[in-house]
């Protein structure tokens, strides 16, 4: 999906918010509702007008940039033509990306599916930390989510994964354990199962196992 | 006046009071390095502490810790654009594309620096203001704060680039956003979908990193390399920087007394005067290409804002007892635990303690500076380490500056949603800095529109220094405008007529 496009999208689904906000508003006492809906109106008319301009933009980029050849029938007159316009959105692609800090010339052979890609990863990994920390904690969740991203993912080599891991569970340990005394939360399953925490059972153990073995 | 000027310099400097000073200073640096733990929680924690020390051994601690706070803020910020304090999220814009192309040396030096001058200059505008400040702060009433507050949204939106119109848009949602919770006139749940973690609202915050720090991941990431792209040699940038401080002297110290001035404000602070000095900076040069691309007077405006509020907002504290954000209201409750009343008795039965103040935030700023230029090397070599490497390390403390406000797994799922907003706004050229600072405003805004429209209705609108600032607000909107068309009129050439800088 083209950032015109999107950017479409987004303007509509502020207009829908917008919406929403003032007709949430509309069963409040009037000193609940005075401002929200003094705002709500003004803002929502600029908010139209943004999609009017966002959906101008998207329908100038959808006509295609590079004409192919007029006249003929049949497929293979239009070949060529489609084979530029293809050529034409690759380019529009590769240049969207770019906005995201990436080139396709950084890098050994980074296409713009590979970027993509890479978007997609880190995406998923954004989530998956916010999933561990919340059921593991942060010492605990910062172990291991750490060391499995810079082995699996990052495919760093294991001392590193490994040492970095280990720094990152120290850096929670001393800081808020030991200096601050802030408590960071035990994480879900901790507290679902009313452990005083995780760490003696998934990290302290099984290092002083290690090297007892 | 002058013997207590001098008194309150040797103040600093008797045993227990300079080690106060030097501890404070070494928690503030901690504390702003890490994200989400504030100067407000850390002088929450810390306030118990004084309890039992002389009033301006305490002060000296407190306030030293205070003053560090954002200047190591920016550090991280510009490093890996994740904000240390949410005061420093404007130094992202800039420094850390400077960052980006190998000029963290630069970025860092031009924010310390500007951030020293900065807290000299709101220092010492706090000792020569508080004279003659109470006719300033009892002038403004509701309708001019209402005012006011809209003109700092207006500036803001109005750096937002080719698009004004959205700057506006993601202002307005900023305010919509900031109207979440419990309404403060009724009481009554707004906008909350039911859930009781929204009561107080949407946290600051988780907001902030999310939005800024999570598409800056995403970015390091795709990118595959270190933060830093480029390498450019040792790190010979940093006097450049210092440098950049001194030949921009005009944005240093116009930023600078924008800070001390939105600091003496009540309600407004280094939350917002960072962005309305970037504002400014951006607007005071003809050439504005480079800013959001690696522009150091993009650091320099808000290095100084940021770090001059603290000295604005001790005046209204100090002089009346009114304190300006939450930072101050702690304060004054350290006030109360060394039996010291804020207004008129501050200024002439404890007037060199009142000039200490303005030594502790000077000194502990120099010592801090100081520290920092000897580690400068070492946190810029961060950014030549693989981004593979530090994706972990960043996600991490973005998460947990989003949990530290409030010590809930909530505020870390808010923080998600906003990054992927954040994302889409990086990928759509939509401007993220007016949204932040119309949910900084919103409160602010609403509360005085509301007082306003209850006392004068809606002839609020029509009093003289409103209709002055709400001109202003117009005249900054549409200045690209109104100078294109002065240039066709005079048929003079459009950079003759933009403002030259300095």
């Amino acid at each position: 999906m083209s950032p015109k496009k999107i950017e479409l999208a987004f303007s509509v689904a502020i207009v829908l918010f917008l919406t929403w906000s003032l007709w949430e508003a509309r069963g409040w006492p009037l000193h609940s509702k005075l401002f929200p809906w003094s705002l709500g109106f003004s803002v929502l008319a600029l908010a139209l007008i943004q999609v009017a301009v966002a959906l101008s933009g998207a329908r100038t980029e959808s006509k295609p940039r590079v004409e192919g050849k007029k006249g003929g029938s049949g497929a293979n007159a239009s070949a060529p033509g489609e084979r530029n316009r293809i050529k034409a959105q690759m380019e529009i692609e590769r240049a969207d990306l770019a906005d995201l800090g990436a080139s396709p010339s950084d890098g050994p052979g980074l296409t713009p599916e590979a970027i993509r890609r890479r978007v997609v990863a880190i995406c998923g990994w954004v989530l998956i930390f916010f999933l561990g920390i919340w059921l593991l904690g942060f010492k605990v969740g910062s172990f291991f989510l750490t060391f499995a991203f810079l082995k699996f993912t990052a495919k760093e080599k294991w001392r590193v994964s490994v040492a970095i891991a280990v720094g990152t569970y120290l850096f929670f340990l001393i800081v808020f354990d030991v200096a601050l005394k802030v408590p960071l939360g035990n994480g879900f399953i901790a507290d679902h199962f009313d452990l005083d925490s995780l760490d003696s059972y998934l990290i302290i153990r099984p290092i002083l196992g290690f090297f007892a073995a | 006046m002058l013997d207590a000027f001098f008194s309150g310099f040797l103040q600093v400097f008797t045993f227990s009071t300079f080690s106060l000073l030097l501890v404070g200073t070494l928690i503030g640096f901690a504390v702003g390095i890490l994200p989400g733990i504030g100067g407000l929680a850390t002088l929450a924690l810390m306030l118990p502490f004084v309890f039992d020390m002389k009033a301006q051994d305490a002060f000296a601690f407190l306030l030293s810790m205070l003053a560090v706070t954002s200047t190591t803020g920016d550090i991280t910020s510009i490093l890996f654009g994740v904000p240390g304090e949410s005061i420093s999220a404007a130094l992202i814009l800039d420094g850390h594309p400077m960052t980006k192309q190998g000029e963290a040396g630069r970025a860092l030096g031009a924010a310390l620096m500007s951030s020293l001058v900065g807290a000299v200059i709101g220092a010492f505008v706090l000792a020569a203001s508080i004279p003659v400040v109470a006719p300033l702060v009892l002038t403004f009433k509701s309708p001019e704060f209402f005012a006011l507050a809209l003109l700092g949204i207006t500036f803001v939106a109005s750096l937002s680039g080719g698009s004004k119109l959205k700057g506006m848009v993601a202002a307005g949602v900023g305010l919509v956003l900031a109207m979440v919770g419990l309404d403060p006139q009724s009481g009554m749940p707004r906008y909350t979908l039911g859930l009781t973690k929204l009561w107080d609202g949407v946290g600051l915050v988780p907001v902030t990193v999310g939005l800024f720090a999570i598409p800056e991941i995403v970015d390091l990431w795709v990118q595959g390399t270190s933060i830093a792209a480029q390498r450019v040699g040792r790190l010979g940038g940093v006097w450049q920087g210092v440098k950049d401080t001194f030949i921009h002297w005009g944005i240093t110290v116009r930023c600078s007394m924008i800070g001390t001035f939105i600091g003496i404000i009540p309600g407004l602070g280094a939350g917002v005067s960072q962005w309305v000095a970037y504002a400014h900076a951006v607007q005071s040069v003809s050439d504005k290409s480079r800013f959001g691309a690696g522009d150091v007077r993009g650091v320099l405006g808000p290095g100084a804002a940021n770090n001059s509020g603290l000295g604005g907002s001790l005046v209204p504290t100090i002089a009346f007892g009114v304190p300006g954000n939450a930072v101050m209201a702690l304060l004054l409750g350290a006030f109360l635990i060394k039996g010291l009343v804020p207004g008129p008795a501050m200024l002439t039965k404890h007037l060199d303690l009142v000039f200490a103040f303005v030594w502790f935030i000077v000194i502990s700023n120099i010592i801090t500076v100081g520290l920092c230029f000897l580690f400068l090397e070492q946190l810029a070599r961060i950014t030549h380490v693989r981004g593979s490497l530090l994706v972990p390390g960043i996600l991490l403390l973005v998460f947990l500056g989003a949990y530290a406000e409030s010590n809930t797994v909530f505020d870390m799922g808010v923080a998600l949603i906003f990054g992927f907003i954040g994302l889409i706004m990086v990928y759509t050229d939509w401007p993220r800095p007016p949204l932040i600072l119309g949910l900084v405003l919103g409160a602010l805004i609403e509360r005085n529109f509301f007082i306003s429209y209850e006392i004068h209705r809606l002839s609020f609108l029509f009093r003289p220094l409103i209709l002055a600032i709400l001109v202003v607000g117009l005249g900054v909107f549409f200045l690209p405008k109104i100078q294109k068309v002065l240039a066709r009129l005079f048929g003079i050439q459009e950079d003759i007529v933009v403002s030259e800088e300095d």
